[in-house]
């Protein structure tokens, strides 16, 4: 049953159309995060689902109520947003009891229900001050304060961390985190960063001009992506991605690679007929690149290439070689002992293989 | 030469400074000569005066054509000196200044933050009442006034000078309200705050530069109009600059120059008054802004 549904929405400024027919069915309690590149809807989509933006096309319901023409106040959400956007005139008590005042709530009630969430987030002792007087990572907290005081059905949260310095990022994430299993609040989260995403999201949606390219569990998202955007956008470094020519004989399927060298592929089932000449893009992530295989396993293909670059980068070290005209990356264990100029045989995990058709960009 | 060296080098030499500041005060000198000449005849006796030796201290100090020109000068028919039209002025500019302010600042809200289709287009419209000279709409506004039967009288030009004032003050409030983040408002409409709320508790109570800068140019402009107050008014509300000039060039008897110095220096004190108490907000009210966004 979805609590926040948004049907066919689309959203146009003059001419530009910036989301386009976006279906989204999120469940109470479900932690939902959208990515995706700078521009591509992520915030419209949020001020969407607030009301502060009228839909040009769809339906947004929430709870089981159509609220598509309800003006913000009465869709009972309550947003973080990228800036904070606190009253810069009023002390933090009197920000985060805003929203209680004008809900016409007694002084008494505001006053009980202000320290009860600056007690949570351990800001009880800034309540006074200005938020000119704050640092950067207790502003959030006072940002954090004013949309959990109002006790809403849906978080709206606009990369609400970005910011802060790195370490400050990862403790306020674990916090975000502990803080959705107690509250079990349906919350949509806009993020840049992979890892906030991976370690926060129920769901990923992962948009592109306007359109959710996949929404998936984490697990989907990484090891299963629907096309080649996704591929390529989550994961860092990215997927390494070469054309290659896919073959079928009688044992299975032959990769062959630009240069001539082929490998077969056992267990993949691939209907080659959609295919023209059976050319495809092929996928594998740095950390399915291994240095080391076990003996006589069906699972690699060991390939022989000479190592352009080492970066070291304590528990890992990042190898990159030159495969067919392209640049890969491969993930070796940190106390891996190669070095630039060194031939050495790439392992290929070829159970984390990925196709996609080179024109439509769909997983094959 | 002077000026420019200042410019392009951070630490002038002291031959470079010096002349910054003989500069300086030739010009100082310039602008305060006239001040100084008001201020000591305005102390003098007629005779003294008559006797030249402008720039002398007065030899007889008097504060009688003080008196005379608050409280007793001849303005017209009555013997009433500058006192009630003091008042018509302040009668007329507190309200002025009010209005326009406020209206001005509601508009740059709407069009900064509320905008509408061709809402530019509106906006453009309104610069353009900055530009329109006084004259051309003297017989109009006229008519106007005589419609709503409020001509000859101080409300009459209470709503002549707010009109002209909203152009002005719209544009410092929309240019103000420019820069001025977004997303608080959207934040405050999530929290339940409506149009009014929104402006008078997120809006104004940020708005403190461009209220004080806003105010002093209402202030001084409508302080200082002369045409309007002398074409939109009868005796008994006529404010201070026309009857400034009903004393000064009043043809009876002989010149009181000591009494049209004191004059001269009540009327213009106001504006002076509030340069003086918000100056360095006008200065810093106009950096704001501009630094802001
Ligand atoms: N008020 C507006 N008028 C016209 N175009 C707009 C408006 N607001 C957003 N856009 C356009 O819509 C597109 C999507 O903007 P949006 O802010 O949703 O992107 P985003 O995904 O949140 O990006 P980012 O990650 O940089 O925050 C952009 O191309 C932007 O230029
Ligand atoms: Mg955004």
């Amino acid at each position: 049953m979805s609590f926040l549904k948004i049907s066919n929405v689309s959203k146009s400024f003059a001419t530009t159309q910036v989301l386009n027919n976006i279906d989204l069915d999120i469940a109470e309690g479900e932690f939902i995060v959208l990515v995706g590149p700078s521009g591509c809807g992520k915030s419209t989509l949020l001020n969407t689902i607030a009301g502060l933006e009228n839909v040009t096309d769809g339906q947004i319901e929430i709870a089981g109520k159509d609220v598509t023409h309800t003006v913000p106040a009465d869709r009972d959400i309550a947003m973080v947003f990228q800036s904070y956007a606190l009253y810069p005139n009023m002390t933090v008590e009197k920000n985060i009891t805003f929203a209680l005042e004008m809900r016409g709530l007694s002084a008494d009630a505001q006053r009980k229900a202000c320290a009860e969430v600056a007690e949570t987030l351990q800001i009880s002792h800034l309540l006074k001050r200005k938020p000119g007087q704050l640092s950067g990572g207790q502003r959030q907290r006072v940002a954090m304060g004013r949309a959990l005081v109002r006790n809403p059905q849906v978080f709206l949260f606009d990369e609400p961390l970005s910011n802060l310095d790195a370490k400050l990022r990862v403790d306020m994430r674990t916090e975000i985190k502990q803080l959705h299993a107690k509250l079990g609040t349906t919350i949509v989260y806009v993020t840049h960063d992979q890892i906030e995403a991976m370690t926060l999201a129920n769901r990923i949606a992962v948009m592109n001009g306007g359109i959710i390219q996949q929404l998936g569990t984490p697990d989907d998202i990484y090891n299963h992506p629907a096309n080649l955007f996704v591929a390529s956008f989550m994961g860092s470094p990215s997927m390494n991605i070469l054309d290659v020519t896919l073959s079928s004989n009688k044992s299975g399927l032959t990769v062959t690679l630009p240069h001539g060298e082929s490998f077969g592929l056992n267990s993949q089932k691939i209907d080659l007929k959609s295919l023209k000449d059976g050319k495809v893009k092929m996928g594998i992530r740095p950390e399915s690149i291994l240095e080391k295989a076990p003996a006589n396993s069906k699972n690699f293909a060991a390939i022989e290439q000479k190592v352009d670059v080492v970066e070291p980068s304590g528990s890992d070290t990042f190898v990159i070689f030159e495969l067919g005209g392209e640049t890969f990356n491969a993930r070796f264990a940190g106390d891996s002992t190669v070095k630039s100029g060194d031939k050495i045989k790439f392992h290929f995990d070829l159970r984390r293989i990925h196709f996609f058709n080179p024109e439509t960009g769909d997983r094959i | 030469m002077g000026m420019s060296s200042v410019a392009s080098t951070p630490s002038t030499g002291s031959i470079a400074r010096t002349c910054i500041y003989v500069v300086l005060l030739v010009f100082c000198l310039f602008y305060l000569v006239p001040l100084y000449v008001m201020l000591v005849n305005s102390f003098k006796e007629l005779e003294e005066i008559r006797g030249g030796g402008m720039l002398n201290l007065p030899e007889n100090f008097t504060t009688a054509p003080w008196s005379s020109a608050w409280s007793t000068a001849q303005i017209g028919v009555q013997p009433t000196g500058l006192k009630p039209y003091f008042l018509n002025s302040i009668y007329m500019v507190v309200p002025a200044v009010f209005l326009s302010t406020m209206i001005g600042a509601l508009n740059g809200y709407v069009l900064s933050k509320w905008t509408f289709a061709y809402h530019r287009l509106v906006f453009g419209l309104l610069l353009f009442s900055c530009f329109i000279p006084f004259q051309i709409v003297l017989i109009p506004m006229a008519r106007v006034l005589g419609t709503f039967g409020i001509a000859g009288s101080t409300w009459g030009l209470v709503l002549v000078h707010t009109v002209y004032g909203i152009g002005f003050s719209t544009l410092f409030f929309r240019n103000y309200y420019e820069a001025f983040p977004t997303e608080l408002i959207k934040a405050a409409q999530l929290d339940g705050a409506g149009f009014f709320q929104i402006f008078r508790r997120i809006m104004l109570p940020s708005s403190g530069p461009i209220i004080v800068v806003c105010v002093i140019w209402q202030f001084t402009n409508i302080w200082n109009d002369f045409l309007f107050g002398a074409s939109f008014t009868d005796f008994d509300s006529q404010p201070i600059t026309v009857a400034l000039n009903n004393l000064v060039s009043s043809s009876t008897g002989v010149k009181e120059y000591n009494v049209h110095f004191a004059g001269a220096i009540l009327a213009a004190l106001p504006t002076l008054v509030v340069y003086i108490v918000s100056g360095r907000y006008f200065v810093r009210g106009l950096m704001a802004g501009s630094v802001k966004g």
